[in-house]
């Protein structure tokens, strides 16, 4: 029903071809479950069920098969549906175990930049004054650093591992739930409900958590959403540059890494992960889309 | 001094005494102070986090070098001095533009990114200008023909670009152009057609530009003075480019900075998957080799472009829009 209305509104209901496919395009755009299907396919299920889909062991390979291509490729066999890498290790098991660690690392990371930012948030706009300066500052050297520069530093300090990789990218992401918090608690400190709250005796912290909290939820999540890409593909690249998850962990970014100089003889190394890594941000953030225009209708870009 | 500009009565909201032209100044002023505190605290950050990357000594003495000799080296660079005493020495050193010497290198610190640094602005600038203006001219097209399918071409690539890791499409681009097809080199810095994959992948990125543009063109051309113009029966044409677009071309300029920090970023990838010797190369060497110098160098140096963008983009903002002028100097 939406979708006509505005269809009709924007007087551009035809019967053209061109007409269907902007009908079909915003259709899309409207309809969630389709990239939450993808989620699922390609993210969530794969990771959930990894020790029961996966065909072979992700760390195993044997040596006498490396190189094996995927079964519509000349040669290749439905033993090893997606081929082999260099090690001789099954492809499909490794891109299936690949989806777990995106899974966890990008929900840890989110997790935690998103506490620490939205805490450092809600107290800048709650108290102003110095607490707020001190924490603008923070941002601002925060955002003055070279993010990667800071990233490879760091693993020269503490050596690569799963849990490195997700500090960095909690490190890269907080600031942005810290502006968006502030201003929005900014907003919200002078209503009336929250003096009321005040009047009846309720502490500081009981505001913050009950009342501010709640209303910046919306916010939070939708920011939250869009955001998960973004770390997706933080997680992948620290780990294509050697930064991120160390190997032999199966994470998309890796594989991709020990593809490279296998292009000419074994392309699927490098490039197959690289679509799962694709189809699972595209989703994400169509998803992301689709929630900010239903929750939040302050964040909504002027999309026409 | 300049923290006199600070004081309570600006924060606590007597401004309406200034003038428009004053407040501008003192939002400059400000952010320029807030700049420089930005700018200190990345020198003490990243001064202690080299420092904890472990001893330079380790890399660079061999097993027949006795204790005197590390003595004398950490002397003579004075590493053997207190953490307190080391940091006021080298920002002394950096006010008068010293940079100190690298360790693993017989040059200095400056030295070294002075060689490096046309290499890294030949891929970054070109990718810059190409990109920049391709998509700005695209944004306008899309909105003009605003549900064209071309429009709807443009949405879904865009859409399409932002869920591509870049490290990703440079693989795919080096699979078809160099491996496959044979057309272009896989690596490496030559001539011109070294050039093309990796300014390509790094211009990408700046294509959320298009975005931007067309979402603030569409806004320009629903305005009553095109209406104006419309009636008046100037050609179209000088309606969309020489009214619309000046207007509307404001807003991606503001985003022109993300554009640019995104292209510091990307470079470092980009110079790595394509062996490109530039600043990247240099900073992931210097880090493996504990080269505090360069390695703060380059910090640095980045920091200022970040930090100099930030201030700029905030100082257009502020220009361009009078309702942000309001509630951002307020805050």
């Amino acid at each position: 029903m939406a979708i006509d209305d505005e269809l009709t509104q924007e007087g551009i209901i035809t019967n053209s071809l061109i007409g269907k496919l902007q009908k079909f395009y915003k259709g899309l755009r409207n309809l969630p479950w389709i990239w939450v299907s993808i989620l699922l396919v390609v993210l969530v299920i794969p990771a959930i069920f990894a020790p029961i889909l996966a065909p072979h062991d992700p760390y195993e390979g044997d040596i006498a098969i490396r190189l094996a291509p995927p079964v519509w490729d000349e040669g290749g066999s439905w033993d090893h549906i997606l081929g082999t890498d260099r090690l001789g290790r099954d492809l499909l098991s490794r891109l299936i175990y690949g989806s777990r660690i995106a899974l966890f690392v990008s929900m840890t990371a989110l997790l935690v930049s998103a506490t620490v930012g939205t805490t450092l948030g809600l107290l800048s706009g709650w108290y102003g004054g110095w607490v707020d300066h001190l924490i603008q500052r923070l941002v601002d050297i925060k955002s003055s650093i070279p993010a990667i520069l800071l990233a490879l530093i760091f693993v020269s300090i503490f050596g690569p591992s799963i849990f490195i990789a997700i500090s960095i990218i909690a490190i890269f992401l907080w600031n942005r739930y810290t502006r968006l918090i502030r201003a929005e608690t900014l907003a919200l400190r002078n209503m009336d409900f929250i003096a009321r709250a005040r009047v009846s005796g309720a502490s500081t912290t009981r505001i913050l958590l009950k009342h501010i909290l709640p209303n910046v939820g919306n916010t939070l999540i939708v920011l939250a959403t869009l955001e998960v890409g973004t770390v997706i593909i933080l997680e992948s690249t620290l780990s294509f540059l050697g930064v991120g998850i160390p190997r032999p962990i199966p994470s998309w970014g890796v594989m991709v890494s020990d593809g490279r100089n296998y292009l000419a003889v074994a392309w699927w190394i490098a490039i197959l992960p690289g679509a799962g890594i694709f189809f699972t941000v595209l989703s994400l953030n169509l998803f992301g889309d689709w929630l900010r225009d239903h929750l939040d209708p302050k964040l909504r870009q002027t999309r026409r | 001094m300049v923290g006199v500009a600070l004081s309570s009565s600006w924060l606590s909201g007597d401004y309406w005494i200034f003038s428009k032209e004053r407040l501008l100044q003192r939002y400059i002023i400000i952010r320029l102070f807030h700049g420089l505190i930005a700018f200190i605290g990345v020198t003490m950050v990243v001064f202690s986090l080299v420092r904890l990357t472990g001893d330079p000594l380790d890399n660079l003495l061999g097993e027949e070098d006795d204790e005197e000799t590390a003595a004398y080296v950490s002397e003579l660079w004075g590493l053997d001095r207190p953490l307190a005493e080391q940091y006021f020495t080298y920002m002394r050193n950096l006010s008068q533009g010293e940079f100190g010497p690298s360790f693993s290198f017989d040059a200095s610190a400056a030295e070294l990114i002075k060689k490096r640094l046309p290499n890294t602005l030949l891929l970054g600038g070109l990718a810059a200008m190409i990109s920049f203006p391709l998509s700005l001219m695209l944004g306008v097209v899309t909105a003009v023909k605003r549900d064209s399918p071309f429009d709807y071409g443009g949405k879904t690539l865009a859409v399409m670009g932002q869920a591509t890791p870049d490290f990703w499409i440079a693989i795919i681009l080096i699979w078809v152009f160099a491996v496959t097809l044979g057309w272009l080199p896989t690596s490496g810095k030559g001539g011109l057609s070294h050039l093309v994959l990796p300014v390509f992948v790094l211009a990408l990125p700046s294509a959320g530009t298009l975005r931007l543009m067309r979402s603030a063109m569409l806004n320009q051309l629903d305005s009553e003075y095109i209406k104006l113009a419309r009636i008046k029966g100037l050609p179209e044409w000088k309606i969309i480019w020489k009214h619309a677009f000046r207007n509307a071309a404001i807003v991606p300029l503001t985003f022109a900075s993300v554009v640019i920090s995104s292209l510091v970023t990307g470079s470092i990838v980009v110079e790595t998957i394509f062996a490109w010797p530039g600043m990247g190369q240099l900073a992931i060497q210097a880090i493996n080799a504990r080269d505090y110098h360069v390695v703060q160098a380059l910090a640095l140096m980045g920091s200022v472009i970040l930090i100099m963008l930030h201030i700029i983009t905030d100082i257009l903002y502020v220009y361009a829009d009078p309702r942000i002028r309001f509630t951002k100097m307020q805050s």
